[in-house]
């Protein structure tokens, strides 16, 4: 079922302008969003594309906060940001 | 066709947690070691498989997700790759290990991998957890679009072993052609050039000189450009600054450039290869989550988790631990029966026997944490422990991986500083391991156990819920946690200063543990322990033993030793159960203990105790003190065999309930202590409060420095160490002395 909105939603959200892109851990449970972009130092957003954390690429909150639960294609990822790093996503609205 | 035949020498490498160490298992049995590489503290694991009259060398590269090497585990796993790890044969063979639940994201290494120009074997890895997501992978056609051999495996069920070995073999017998770069012709251009202009262009073979040219162009400020350029022609440094401004001027950002190129590449062929089936349903895992995952019931669980494992290590060890402790004995009491007095006896006996047979009855301890350690990991629960226990462990500056090992250091701190392996970090690893010694382990407890009961009122407060000897425990432990977090602060804001990389934790699927797997564990580490236990710490104990046998007089001693055989030869004729006997019997303990007295006033310790007293003095201590201190050094629960051989409490009687009443004579004998040619009483509140803080602090033991030296690879941190730990126990006990004494406790 959240599958079915995220792929609905998730394209036309991140087109929309007015969708302004929000700190990751900020997602709830649930919610999908897509990777607007990654904030801190050169070497660890390299680091976090290289581990498949590119622009638009699609992820569903688990657990919110910080540290927080993602999915990423299926599997779960934790991470936590710090005063530097960052990733910023669309979130698709669940306001529909 | 040579007759002698060559050993290939197969590098393992993937991304972590896709089961690449499980296959490894599977590959290489039985036939496994594990060191570190030289210098750094990388684990470096090697096996050995034989298939078919060929040979093969394995090696299990550490996880990791790209080959743009930056931290230590990268670098060695690019060195060997290029073949420039010393004493390791450059590679011939790769397997690279894909998880086919995520491996549009695996790719990416791969492709990095491919560049190397070696033959290539994908083993496609987890194709049943990949089917419970719903997603299909065709494997021929990604066999097509990958260009090399690609073989279905599921490494913990052991399916798809042999299929790999034969691949291994075809791969051996014809190198077959590898495919193309995904990088743009620019980049390609500017690598070709580059390789030429290498130092060891010629040693290295076109493909890896190729390889090494390409990661020395993209991998800016990264490590091997430090590592290449700092001893190579100054046409190579202008030669790479040349080529990466031409690049810049033509708009190409080269880390965007490859992400960007090898990411395509990825999504191209996952798109071409595997099919998912519909929306995600929710698979076991995620049910599991919700709850295991959960703030509050996740923690719970955890805590219990943590119980178990705790309650398991010490009532399972203890029998083990038993057993151990009568073979010591009994193996003493065999060669005591087979030689005749002297100084080879005493070695023997005091020095290897007891000295070795202390450290090793830790061991059932170490190998059932380690059990517990590597069941948690392999069924996936320790990465959910990391993320529940990072929020707590990220205020100190660590990550939840600390977590593990630092629990497991309130057992003991050797499985302590072992597990620290699994934090990736360098910096976090280092504090870990340099502050996991602070952590009460079992050892302390005798040492507390005794003091307290000697020393604490038994005062009893919310009608006997808290009792001050309670209390006193509990704050000790408190202590060493403080101790710890204060220590793990400071290292992070000071020695380990930098920005840590980002925490980022795959969180792989349930899946059933293996009990091999956890065997092999188990084994690997123990062998570890046992080695150590067999070098070092018997080097340690050959040397205390020294300090407590030399210099061995027995002038001196001699009309002890002359009365000893008058009782001796009395005692065997008088009848048995007779009073004379008894009276016999006690004499003869009471010349005995005076003998060893006075030998230990003599020995090297015994004038080391009465040189340091002045330094000890501050402490409360007496020279007796100092002396059972600095004899406890090698293994802190030795103090309470010196203490009780100091201050004469006489050896254990054997028998029911002998240990009890052994340890209330010492107890009696503590408190009847005096300080030497006065009435003075030696112990009070204070002066048994700043050995216990002493105790709780210092790092009094050989093992753990030990084995701080087989992980970090050097001498320099269990030198640091020591030397970080003693000096805060110092200056703790010096406190809590002048303050409690201040403060007229008596």
């Amino acid at each position: 079922m959240r599958m079915i909105l995220t792929s609905r939603t998730g394209p036309a959200v991140a087109n929309t302008p007015v969708n302004a892109p929000i700190p990751l851990r900020r997602l709830t449970a649930g919610q999908s969003g897509q990777i607007a972009h990654i904030t801190g130092r050169a070497e660890h957003v390299h680091r976090l594309r290289e581990f498949g954390l590119h622009d638009g690429t699609e992820i569903e909150m688990f657990r919110p906060g910080n540290p927080c639960i993602f999915r990423l294609a299926g599997n779960k990822v934790c991470f936590r940001a710090d005063d530097l790093l960052d990733v910023l996503v669309f979130p698709a609205g669940l306001r529909c | 066709m040579s007759l002698l035949p060559r050993t290939w020498t197969v590098a393992l490498i993937g991304n972590p947690n896709t089961g690449k160490s499980t296959l490894f298992s599977a590959l290489a049995g039985i036939y496994q070691h594990v060191g570190n590489y030289p210098g750094v503290t990388v684990e470096k694991k090697t096996g050995r498989l034989e298939s078919d009259g060929q040979r093969y060398e394995l090696v299990d590269l550490p996880g990791l997700y790209s080959l743009a090497a930056r931290s230590r585990d990268e670098m060695v796993a690019v060195d060997v790759l290029v073949g420039n790890e010393p004493g390791m044969a450059p590679v011939d063979l790769v397997v690279c290990v894909v998880d086919a639940s995520n491996l549009q994201r695996n790719l990416y290494l791969l492709s990095q991998v491919l560049e190397l120009g070696l033959p290539t074997v994908v083993a496609l890895n987890m194709l049943d957890v990949a089917a419970c997501q719903g997603i299909a992978i065709d494997v021929p056609r990604l066999e097509k679009a990958l260009g090399v051999p690609v073989v279905a495996t599921q490494a913990h069920k052991r399916l798809g072993i042999s299929e790999l070995k034969k691949a291994l073999e075809r791969l051996a017998s014809n190198s077959p052609a590898v495919p193309g770069s995904p990088l743009p012709e620019a980049i390609r251009d500017e690598c070709r050039n580059l390789s030429a202009l290498l130092p060891a262009a010629d040693a290295l073979g076109p493909a890896r000189a190729a390889f090494l040219a390409q990661r020395l162009l993209l991998d800016v400020d990264g490590y091997l450009e430090r590592a290449v350029l700092s001893d190579s022609p100054v046409g190579l440094r202008d030669a790479l600054a040349a080529a990466r401004d031409r690049l810049g001027q033509a708009g190409t950002d080269l880390r965007q450039a490859e992400l960007a190129a090898r990411h395509e590449w990825s999504r191209r062929v996952y798109t071409d290869t595997a099919r998912n089936s519909g929306p995600r349903r929710a698979t076991r895992t995620d049910k599991l989550d919700q709850l295991l995952t959960h703030r509050v019931w996740g923690t719970a669980i955890l805590v219990l988790v943590m119980l178990v494992v705790f309650q398991a290590v010490f009532v399972w060890a203890e029998p083990a631990m038993d057993l151990i402790d009568q073979g010591v004995h009994w193996c003493a009491g065999q060669v005591e029966a087979r030689m005749a007095e002297g100084a080879l006896r005493s070695l023997l006996v005091d020095g290897i026997i007891h000295g070795v047979g202390g450290v090793f009855i830790f061991l059932p301890q170490i190998a059932i944490l380690f059990f517990f350690i590597a069941i948690l990991e392999d069924c996936g629960y320790l990465a959910r422990a990391a993320y529940l226990m990072d929020k707590l462990m990220s205020r100190v500056g660590l990550s939840g991986k600390s977590f593990l090992p630092m629990l497991s250091s309130f057992a003991c701190a050797i499985p302590g500083v072992m597990a620290a392996r699994v934090v990736e970090n360098e910096r976090d690893r280092l504090t870990t391991i340099l502050v996991s010694p602070l952590l009460t382990c079992s050892a302390r407890l005798p040492v507390y156990a005794l003091l307290i009961a000697a020393f604490i009122p038994s005062r009893g407060y919310l009608g006997g819920l808290l009792s001050l000897q309670g209390l006193t425990l509990a704050g000790l432990y408190l202590l060493g946690i403080v101790a710890a977090v204060t220590m793990a602060l400071l290292f992070k804001r000071t020695l380990f200063r930098g920005a840590s990389p980002p925490f980022l934790l795959e969180l792989p699927s349930y899946k059933l543990p293996s009990l091999r797997t956890a065997v092999y564990r188990v084994v690997e580490r123990a062998l570890i322990f046992l080695r150590c236990a067999g070098t070092l710490i018997l080097a340690v104990s050959v040397l205390v033993w020294a300090a407590v046998y030399y210099p061995h007089d027995p002038q001196s001693l001699a009309p002890l030793r002359a009365r000893q055989v008058v009782v001796e030869q009395e005692l065997q004729t008088v009848a048995a159960g007779s009073p004379r006997q008894t009276e016999l019997q006690q004499e003869l303990d009471h010349l005995q203990r005076q003998w060893v007295e006075q030998q230990q006033r003599q020995s090297i310790l015994g004038r080391i105790g009465q040189w340091i007293e002045p330094v000890v003095r501050p402490l409360g201590w007496d020279w007796r003190i100092g002396c059972a201190v600095v004899a406890s050094f090698p293994a802190r629960e030795v103090v309470v065999a010196t203490l009780g051989v100091i201050f004469n409490a006489g050896d254990d009687p054997a028998g029911e309930g002998a240990k009890e009443e052994a340890e209330a004579r010492l107890q009696d004998k503590l408190q009847q202590a005096t300080w030497e040619g006065t009435d003075r009483p030696l112990f009070g509140i204070p002066v048994a409060l700043s050995i216990l803080v002493f105790f709780a602090l210092c790092a009094q033991c050989a093992a753990t420095l030990a084995v701080i030296r087989r992980e970090t690879n050097s001498w320099r941190w269990p030198a640091f160490t020591f030397a970080y730990m003693t000096g805060l126990a110092y200056v703790a006990a010096l406190v809590t002395y002048q303050v409690t004494s201040w403060l007229g406790w008596a």
